[in-house]
């Protein structure tokens, strides 16, 4: 299943973001698309490390597309590339 | 690009881009825990919010550790000390976890692994992280 992320990614978007993170059907790779996404904060990296756990439960993995350096950039900082496949 | 700093502590914060980031992700995860405790019909399970903070705790101690490391850091063995000891007792506090069935005893455990993993952060933040950060200026 594919999310487009919305932009700016942050603790409003978590009223749809997790949501459509449980509707992920078990064993479906769950892909992230950031195209939109110029800017997110910690609460969006918490709310993204939460969806890695909750498809998990579910025998599922996420991975990010369409991110741009910027984003890229605090994707490092927070050694997301450790948890999760990034493009 | 730094990750802005919104829910870590002025006083805790260490002048290192990196550590802050990630100690600042581990204060938004405090935060979920404590939303939790405030709607028991949260939107997510606890053990997912007890097992993201596991994750990303484990996460950061190893990019901590490979930084002392490679920076050549004197007591890079006692900070690994420190480490091991708390991810065993998260370890051992999620084992626990499991055992719980009714809704006031995974309340009250959410708030106890809150007070516990926060005052030993803030500690580790203050002392140890602290001292190693003063040493790569």
């Amino acid at each position: 299943m594919k999310i487009k992320i919305p932009n700016p990614f942050n603790f409003q978007s978590r009223k749809t973001f997790i949501p459509q993170v449980k509707a992920n059907p078990p064993g479906e790779e769950l892909i992230l698309d950031f195209e939109n996404v110029s800017s997110l904060d910690s609460a969006a990296l918490g709310m993204l490390l939460m969806a890695r756990e909750q498809t998990k439960s579910t025998s599922s993995k996420v991975s990010f597309i369409n991110c741009n350096d910027s984003i890229k950039q605090i994707l490092e900082v927070a050694q997301f590339h450790m948890l999760f496949k990034i493009s | 690009m730094s990750i802005k700093l919104e829910q870590l502590p002025e006083q805790y914060r260490l002048g290192h881009k990196y550590i802050d980031g990630q100690h600042e992700i581990l204060f938004q995860l405090f935060k979920e825990l404590s939303e939790y405790c405030k709607d028991s019909n949260y939107d997510l399970d606890l053990s997912i919010i007890l097992l993201s903070l596991k994750t990303y705790v484990d996460t950061h101690f190893r990019y901590e550790e490979q930084l002392m490391e490679s920076s050549g850091y004197g007591d890079v063995a006692a900070h690994k000390i420190e480490h091991s000891s708390l991810e065993k007792q998260v370890v051992e506090r999620i084992e626990h976890f499991s055992t719980l069935n009714s809704n006031d005893e995974l309340m009250a455990f959410a708030l106890d692994m809150k007070g516990f993993l926060l005052n030993w952060l803030l500690e580790h933040i203050s002392v140890t992280d602290r001292k190693f950060c003063k040493s790569l200026v």
